[in-house]
């Protein structure tokens, strides 16, 4: 279980959010649902290890995690607004990295389901942007980690990529796995049938 | 590099091996000594009226070569960067080119001679010369990080001059900046130009007290006035690097097309290009003479060349080894105390820092490593190590954050990140390390002071055979040098491309 505990954030003296707390089971699907600007990216870069809360506590299968705990100490993966794929690496290597065997079966399934096949073999640059945004999803996805953190995953792209990634997501069984979902729309966080978290 | 206080040992191993030569030379100083009157006011007025003058020239050239490169056939060509080619060309090289320059040219025009050879304007054209490719390297980068849509929506409004002043000049004003503070820097900290064109800066009295008393320490207390001063370049550079764009995505070729007095401007700067580039090398071609003179020189100047590439790489290595983490930690930074302490003691100069290094060494059982080129190597080092943890500073800066924060928390171990991390920043730690490596090959003061006994580097070789009056030789010397870096130049650049444009074929 993933457990966010009244944490809180302030930037430049102003708070963004206050006792803010929600759980994860594994398995389950939750969605931050909220205006621009509420901290959204925040909570999801704090759980992620990659900010400092100004209070509260995150505890993660009942471990609390220290402020100097590195990110891939905290079993979360994740996939920002923009798709941040490596350049330099092939979009199946991209895939693979946070596997800890590379499992070259998992990846070409993967890939299958989120009909990215063709473009395994391809550099980052070569593809398209909703392309990249599924490569960013599936590297979320095929990583050794419980929970999976994501940040706008539609945001930027085209009406029939969104429907592709939205149907993956639907049907996905996250099977020993638990979802945080960011979003501004609320449409789809109930497509994904996530417990929406008002912020 | 995920942040742990274990880490920290690494900026302090830096910064004791920066500032262990000159505390550690342990010299007894007497007060009276420390007197700053107004000739040293003086003497500080000459270093930086060189110093901003070079900087604000070669800065401005530097921006509008810049501007007509990346508006012209050449924008998106790889060659785009040739121009940089004489970046690692060491200072003197620039001022004999000038003085054999003028000297042939008064042979038809005996009326040239009456120029005389020294004083601030000659100072002025070989610094100027000296720090335009760095300027240019950095309005280039610069340049790369404006998305061209930008310019192209603020074409369709302005006309020319307001887009390149609103648009094009206040994005690359950090870039600018920055080039400006590391010029200023360079040129007080520079004794070898003043010295040849009998110009009388600040740092140039420094050589002239130590060589009266000997005295390290003294030496070091009396470059404060100079650390002062070099606080503002540096908070200008610092500043400047702190806001470093990521690479946008877009073309390569800016979206505007120069006209008017901009054209010729622009038109003007990249002749400088050309300009700094043929002088020397016509210059020492026609002085050398003739090929049986290159011949011997070649001959004659083989282990030196061997003991110069050897200290170079050994330099380098060892550089990159020291600078790299406090690099990575100012760059994430956003506290300048940091930046700051590890950028000082570039205001000393090398030579007086060997002296230094010298003496400590020579006091414990280290002392076995001046048998050989370690020592050189380790001078060399030090003292160009605050210029690699600029350079791998800015490139960090400049590769998009995201990247390596993914790669934190998709990896399942510290190695898989840390070795992440390096990838990405792989080329701004090829461009330290050649820095480093070229820095070195041209260094001349720190190579004299330390190098073993039976071995000579190149640069020194070259000063004594201009104290011989050899002309002929020195010059064939410097055309020697200029080949050797343009092939390492161009061998580096086909590594690079086989790693790291390769890799994407």
């Amino acid at each position: 279980m993933l457990k966010v505990d009244k944490i809180s954030k302030a930037f430049c003296g102003r708070e963004i959010f206050n006792d803010v707390s929600f759980t994860v089971d594994m398995g389950t699907r939750i969605g931050l649902f909220g205006p621009s600007g509420c901290g959204k990216t925040t909570i999801l870069r704090i759980i992620a290890g990659l900010e400092k809360a100004d209070g509260g506590e995150i505890i993660i299968d009942d471990v609390v995690m220290k402020d100097t705990m590195a990110p891939y100490e905290r079993n979360a993966s994740m996939v920002f607004q923009d798709p941040t794929l490596w350049n330099h690496m092939k979009v199946k290597d991209n895939i693979a990295y946070g596997m800890s065997v590379n499992d070259r079966e998992y990846v070409n399934d993967l890939a299958l389901r989120l009909g990215i096949e063709d473009i395994l073999d391809k550099f980052p640059e070569q593809i398209s942007g909703g392309q990249a945004k599924r490569v960013a999803l599936a590297r979320a996805l095929a990583a050794d980690k419980k929970y999976i953190l994501l940040d706008e995953p539609l945001s930027n792209i085209d009406e029939e990529t969104k429907v592709k990634i939205l149907d993956f997501l639907k049907n996905e069984k996250l099977t020993g796995k638990g979802l945080i979902y960011v979003s501004h729309s609320e449409a789809e966080l109930k497509a994904l049938g996530c417990d929406i978290l008002r912020l | 590099m995920w942040k742990s206080k274990k880490l920290l040992i690494f900026p302090a191993i830096y910064l004791l091996m920066l500032y262990l030569p000159i505390l550690g030379a342990g010299d007894h100083v007497n007060m009276t000594d420390l007197s700053f009157n107004l000739r040293h006011v003086g003497l500080l007025a000459n270093s930086m009226k060189l110093a901003l003058l070079s900087a604000v020239i070669a800065t401005a050239l530097g921006f509008f070569a810049a501007l007509y490169i990346k508006t012209g056939f050449m924008a998106d060509k790889w060659y785009r960067y040739f121009f940089i080619l004489f970046l690692p060309i060491p200072f003197y090289t620039y001022a004999l080119s000038w003085i054999y320059f003028i000297r042939m040219f008064s042979i038809p025009f005996p009326a040239l001679l009456k120029y005389s050879l020294k004083g601030f304007g000659a100072c002025l054209y070989v610094e100027v010369l000296e720090y335009f490719p760095l300027a240019l390297l950095l309005a280039l980068i610069g340049m790369e990080s404006i998305s061209a849509s930008d310019i192209e929506a603020a074409s369709v409004y302005k006309r020319l001059v307001i887009v390149v002043r609103d648009i094009v000049l206040k994005e690359i004003a950090p870039y600018l900046y920055a080039a400006t503070g590391l010029i200023v820097i360079l040129s007080v900290t520079d004794f070898s130009v003043p010295s040849m064109f009998q110009y009388n800066t600040y740092t140039l009295d420094l050589f002239s007290v130590y060589g009266r008393t000997g005295n390290v320490t003294l030496v070091c207390l009396k470059t404060l006035p100079v650390i002062l001063l070099m606080l503002v370049p540096l908070s200008w550079l610092l500043g400047g690097m702190r806001k470093f764009g990521t690479v946008k995505s877009g073309r390569l070729k800016m979206g505007i097309h120069l006209n008017g007095w901009m054209r010729v401007v622009s038109g003007l700067a990249f002749a400088v290009c050309i300009i700094q580039i043929l002088i020397p090398v016509i210059t020492f071609i026609v002085t050398t003479g003739s090929v049986r003179v290159f011949a011997d020189a070649f001959s004659s100047v083989k282990e030196e060349l061997l003991v110069s590439i050897t200290v170079s790489l050994l330099a380098a290595i060892f550089g990159t080894i020291i600078a790299f983490f406090p690099a990575v930690m100012i760059a994430d930074s956003d506290n300048g105390v940091l930046g700051t302490v590890s950028m000082l003691p570039v205001a000393i100069p090398g030579a007086i820092g060997a002296m230094g290094l010298l003496k400590v060494v020579n006091r414990s059982f280290l002392h076995v490593l001046g048998d050989s080129v370690i020592l050189s190597a380790i001078g060399c080092g030090i003292k160009i190590a605050p210029f690699m943890v600029l350079i791998i500073c800015i490139y960090r800066r400049y590769t998009d954050r995201h990247l390596t924060e993914i790669a934190w928390i998709l990896a399942d171990k510290r190695k898989k990140a840390f070795l992440m991390e390096c990838r990405l920043i792989l080329p701004g730690l090829m461009i330290a390390f050649m820095l480093a490596f070229f820095m070195t090959y041209a260094e001349e003061g720190i190579m004299l002071v330390l190098m073993a006994p039976g071995l000579e580097a190149i640069t020194v070789k070259i000063y004594n055979y201009l104290h011989y009056g050899a002309s002929e030789y020195v010059s064939a010397f410097c055309l020697i040098s200029v080949g050797v870096i343009a092939v390492i130049e161009l061998t580096t650049l086909a590594i690079y491309r086989l790693i790291v444009v390769g890799m994407r074929k």
